[in-house]
């Protein structure tokens, strides 16, 4: 445990990405202190203005202070971050054991079901979810964890697959142990590690699929400071104001960028197989 | 070769199927009455909605629905947009061309700049050039699509005036949008060829070439660059589709004409027959694009299809 944790702190791109991601989790929890005006204020005056001291980040076509609603778009990113890999992880482990384990007619049915989700190309899927329940948040989040549930099952399924395999698994059937038993107390532990780094890489996909389908108008709706709908009305003002879009977009890219790190180091810690 | 070829068809039946189930349900699934929906004003009126269930045949067991449907849609019947009023396969199929020139492009464009990339970096590998490279794919793979596009319409379209940043008319329009889908892609395309090339360069066919004399750059190009790129052409599909959902927000930001604007469209407009029509065929366009590769990948690579 010690041994792998100095392995993640030497490694520096994973270092950089917890630093930034910390950076992120104190800026959400800490929004109300670090933007001093109301994301919200529409303010007339004030429309379109470069960074300046006032304004770090300028301010919109409305007005408002881009500062504010990015400091305060980071709380939906982490929230949309990180309920989606919770849908889809849990999901995932369900399908992914029971496939996995059992294997035979639910293996057969399961991996059916999986490859008519992973039928629809990219977005296609989380969009005809949105099509299904309506744009909002909630449903976005529903609609990128269940975009994502066909990963996390299949790499469940593989890990326990292998899992099943072990000599302590045949062990416990040979005394005795129930299925229920095993696959908490045997095949569970073994199949967490991969979770973990599909998680966190998982995380850092949830928010991009998130931006985009909130920058095509599905997600959260304006004045709500999301990352993804500001990239989306900064488009046109591209011309007029760059702030507008250089700041959100960096904030998404470095957000993911920082994420995919920490998972890259998490990886090469727990199961150094998986290195490309 | 045929056995094979048998059970990718056997295989990917299913999954036709499940998808002809998953669009069919899709509608069934929205909250609320579609048909009222549809109908608009007349929706207030029980009796015209009654009607119309009627004509539709709503009123008949789901099951039997499904059936009519899928029979509809072979006949090339994907239903009626509620806004146009055009048959969906029409306005598919009217815009489907500029959607595929655009994704091919990608393709295109994502390939060589991967392969390319790829090949440089594994041969500089443990220099700069290999650092560089692979701290581009990263960022490449971080950024979000969007963001991209943007940028790259400000620097091309806005700051240098070298390229439009909309419209579909000219070859220099498709620059901007061909580029922007492709480099995801290309950034993937680019870490997969190099840790192949790596691993190639590693066997021990390579040590003899050069020890027979070769030159270097014979050595990489005829021997390990054609093994190394088995891997790419498995990709080759995944990437394809991915550039088909990527379509959709490239196609909004540059305001080109296309399938992925479409079904956008049709999402915003709560146009249900044109959303289903559209998932419908875009699916299957995918699913038979990837039994495509596959059977292809058992041309190239011997040992798959002798059961390797």
């Amino acid at each position: 445990m010690l041994l792998g944790l100095s392995r993640f702190a030497g490694h520096r791109g994973a270092s950089v990405g917890v630093v930034v991601f910390a950076v992120l989790l104190i800026v959400a929890l800490a929004a109300p202190l670090l933007a001093r005006q109301d994301p919200l204020a529409v303010n007339p005056d004030a429309r379109l203005l470069a960074p300046s001291g006032q304004h770090l980040f300028g301010t919109d076509q409305l007005g408002r202070d881009q500062f504010s609603r990015v400091v305060y778009g980071t709380r939906v990113t982490l929230m949309v971050g990180i309920v989606p890999v919770l849908i889809a992880a849990a999901a995932g482990m369900a399908l992914g054991l029971t496939s996995g384990y059992f294997r035979g007619a639910a293996d057969a049915l399961i991996m059916r079901c999986i490859d008519v989700m992973m039928a629809f190309p990219g977005l296609l899927l989380a969009l005809a979810v949105i099509a299904v329940l309506g744009p909002d948040l909630r449903n976005l989040m529903i609609s990128v964890g269940i975009f994502s549930i066909p990963l996390y099952t299949r790499v469940l399924r593989g890990s326990t697959l292998s899992t099943r395999e072990n000599l302590h698994v045949d062990a416990a059937r040979a005394i005795g142990c129930g299925h229920l038993r095993i696959i908490i107390w045997h095949i569970l532990p073994n199949v967490i590690a991969p979770l973990i780094v599909l998680s966190t890489l998982g995380m850092a996909n949830a928010i991009l699929v998130a931006a985009s389908l909130s920058f095509l108008g599905l997600g959260q709706r304006p004045p709500a400071p999301e990352w993804g709908s500001m990239l989306s009305s900064a488009r046109n003002f591209l011309r007029l104001a760059w702030w507008m879009t250089a700041f959100p977009g960096l904030a998404i890219s470095i957000s993911v960028l920082a994420i995919n790190l920490i998972g890259d180091g998490l990886r090469d810690v727990l199961d150094p197989r998986l290195r490309t | 070769m045929g056995q094979y070829i048998c059970g990718r068809l056997l295989a990917a039946f299913p999954v036709l199927l499940g998808v002809t189930l998953a669009a069919f349900l899709m509608l069934q699934l929205v909250p609320g009455d579609p048909v009222a929906a549809m109908l608009g004003q007349q929706g207030a009126d029980p009796a015209a909605v009654a009607q119309t269930r009627q004509q539709l045949g709503l009123e008949r067991p789901l099951p039997v629905q499904y059936v009519r449907f899928v029979l509809r849609a072979l006949h090339g019947d994907l239903g009626r947009s509620i806004l146009s009023h055009r048959p969906v396969l029409d306005q598919i199929m009217d815009l489907l061309p500029s959607t595929v020139q655009l994704a091919l492009c990608a393709l295109a464009i994502s390939t060589v700049v991967g392969v390319s990339a790829g090949v440089v970096a594994a041969i500089g590998h443990r220099t700069w050039i290999d650092s560089t490279a692979m701290v581009l794919a990263v960022a490449g793979v971080a950024s979000p699509t969007f963001f991209v596009a943007l940028l790259l319409i400000f620097v091309f379209s806005v700051q240098l005036g070298w390229l439009p940043a909309t419209g579909a008319g000219s070859a220099s329009a498709l620059i901007l949008p061909a580029v922007t889908l492709g480099l995801p892609s290309a950034a993937l395309l680019a870490r997969l060829v190099r840790s192949s090339m790596l691993e190639v360069l590693r066997l021990d066919f390579i040590r003899a070439a050069r020890a027979k004399g070769l030159r270097n750059h014979t050595v990489i190009l005829r021997h390990a660059l054609k093994n190394a790129l088995i891997p790419v052409v498995t990709t080759v599909g995944a990437q394809f589709g991915a550039m088909l959902g990527g379509t959709i927000i490239i196609e909004t930001v540059f305001a080109r004409p296309g399938i992925g604007q479409l079904v956008l469209q049709a999402v915003l407009n709560k146009d249900f027959p044109l959303v289903q029509g559209e998932v419908l065929f875009t699916a299957m366009v995918y699913v038979l694009i990837n039994l495509a590769v596959d059977i292809s990948y058992g041309f190239l690579d011997p040992r798959i299809r002798f059961g390797g």
